[in-house]
């Protein structure tokens, strides 16, 4: 029932390679942000929360205790 | 059925036991990397990020908990070059007589102000002989460990008359004035604010029975170059005190001519304690103005300068005197000054506008 206009033939193969050369930057941008930015932030707040703690409050008991942990390797 | 049951629950835990695992791994390993190089990181947190924050000593040093033990003989050689710290005990069982003055010496020891604020008193208030060589005993490899345990409960002995006054409990209300070149300097202003003057509190406690209560803390509009420490006090004893009983101005100017402060020193019988005084930064010690803050209300409680380095006082790095003292070393006053502050502890403090400038008192340090 609605008047919209169908597109050309030529139209659709242009939307369709213009949508490929995106769809390949997106996916390099997403896998980089997933796999590397992502884990690598989550990652280094973790151990960077450890360093702050550990420099911070030496004389804590969790502090004590991971030093002890690790001076038994 | 129970096997299947082991298997669900085993699954369970790997489910979530090994994401946990990780996490705390790498948590725990950061907390021994940074526990291993605190004393970077926190060099890195005071000099870069310009947190006001205690540098750790680097690693295997004096502040190491879990080495203290068996580090305690390393960390005491570098110590003792720096301040007078650790002569007690070899000094006294050497030669009686100089007991006393090695004992101060020894007493200030290491940072923590509240503790070692109290070992400095052992030393016999009257007894102070002026020839007693100073601080070269400091040299002496002495391997004591400078010992928190001795803090707390050395205080100098007072005659019953001082100890009665001791006894006096006296709270003081403070108010405290923090000008721009601090503020620039400290952006957590107010934390430093009450950290100095808590500090200040607890060595007052101990030594005079006095508690520093902070009413409040504020901005000190005032240029930050230009005004001498006379006009500052003055600004300073002009502004609204509120609910407090003295004004305390803190500038993170640097000594000015070898001037920390400035202060209204009542007279021995004077009515009325001084109620103003000005702080000025001392670039060499951790924090900037506790010194200077004990310096300045021991003048408002009547306590009078030391100039002549051959008093003991002077000698004994009290904190009265003039005497260089190192950055390290804890605060002490002298047997007389504090003589001074314990009888007149309980004077009201000065009306606002009636203090002249005149008996004021600078304090070079």
């Amino acid at each position: 029932m609605s008047d919209k206009p169908v597109p050309t033939k030529d139209a659709l193969e242009k939307k369709k390679s213009s949508d490929e050369g995106e769809g390949e930057g997106k996916s390099r941008a997403s896998w980089v942000l997933g796999w590397i930015v992502l884990p690598g932030s989550v990652i280094g707040g973790i151990f960077g929360g450890g360093v702050l703690v550990g420099a911070n409050f030496h004389d804590s008991w969790i502090t004590r205790a991971f030093v002890w942990i690790g001076e038994l390797f | 059925m129970n096997w299947n049951r082991v298997k669900a629950v085993g699954k369970l835990l790997l489910l979530f036991g090994t994401p946990l695992l990780v996490v705390l791994g790498l948590f725990g390993s950061g907390v021994y990397v940074g526990n291993l190089y605190r004393h970077g990181i926190t060099s890195f947190e005071k000099e870069w990020l310009g947190l006001d924050i205690e540098v750790a000593p680097p690693h295997g040093s004096e502040g190491d908990a879990s080495k203290k033990d068996d580090t305690a003989k390393k960390d005491d050689a570098p110590e003792k070059d720096d301040a007078p710290e650790k002569d007690e005990a070899p000094k006294k069982d050497d030669t009686p007589e100089k007991d006393d003055a090695p004992e101060k010496d020894d007493a200030p020891e290491k940072d923590d102000a509240p503790k070692k604020d109290v070992a400095p008193e052992q030393h016999p208030a009257k007894d102070t002989p002026a020839p007693t060589p100073q601080p070269p005993a400091v040299v002496e490899p002495t391997p004591e460990p400078a010992p928190p345990a001795p803090v707390e409960p050395q205080v100098d002995p007072l005659d019953d008359a001082l100890t009665s006054r001791m006894g006096v409990p006296v709270t003081v209300g403070v108010k405290v004035l923090v000008d721009d070149a601090l503020i620039e300097q400290h952006a957590d202003w107010i934390d430093y604010v009450q950290r100095t003057v808590s500090q200040a509190s607890s060595i007052y406690d101990k030594q005079f029975g006095v508690t520093l209560e902070l009413v409040s803390v504020g901005r000190w509009g005032v240029p930050t170059e230009g005004m001498s420490s006379g006009e500052l006090l003055e600004d300073v004893e002009s502004r609204p005190r509120e609910a407090a009983q003295l004004v305390l101005g803190l500038t993170g100017r640097p000594l000015d001519d070898r001037t920390s402060g400035k202060a209204f020193t009542p007279d021995a019988e004077g009515p009325y304690n001084g109620s103003a005084a000005v702080v000025y930064a001392q670039k060499q010690r951790r924090n900037e103005h506790v010194r200077g803050v004990l310096h300045e209300l021991g003048h408002l409680f009547g306590a009078l300068d030391i100039t002549d380095p051959a008093a003991p006082g002077y000698k004994s790095g009290s904190w009265m005197s003039y005497a260089p003292v190192a950055p390290d070393q804890a605060p002490w006053i002298d047997p007389e000054n504090r003589a001074r502050v314990l009888a007149r502890k309980d004077k009201p403090f000065a009306p606002q506008g009636s203090m002249s400038p005149a008996p004021t008192q600078e304090s070079p340090q």
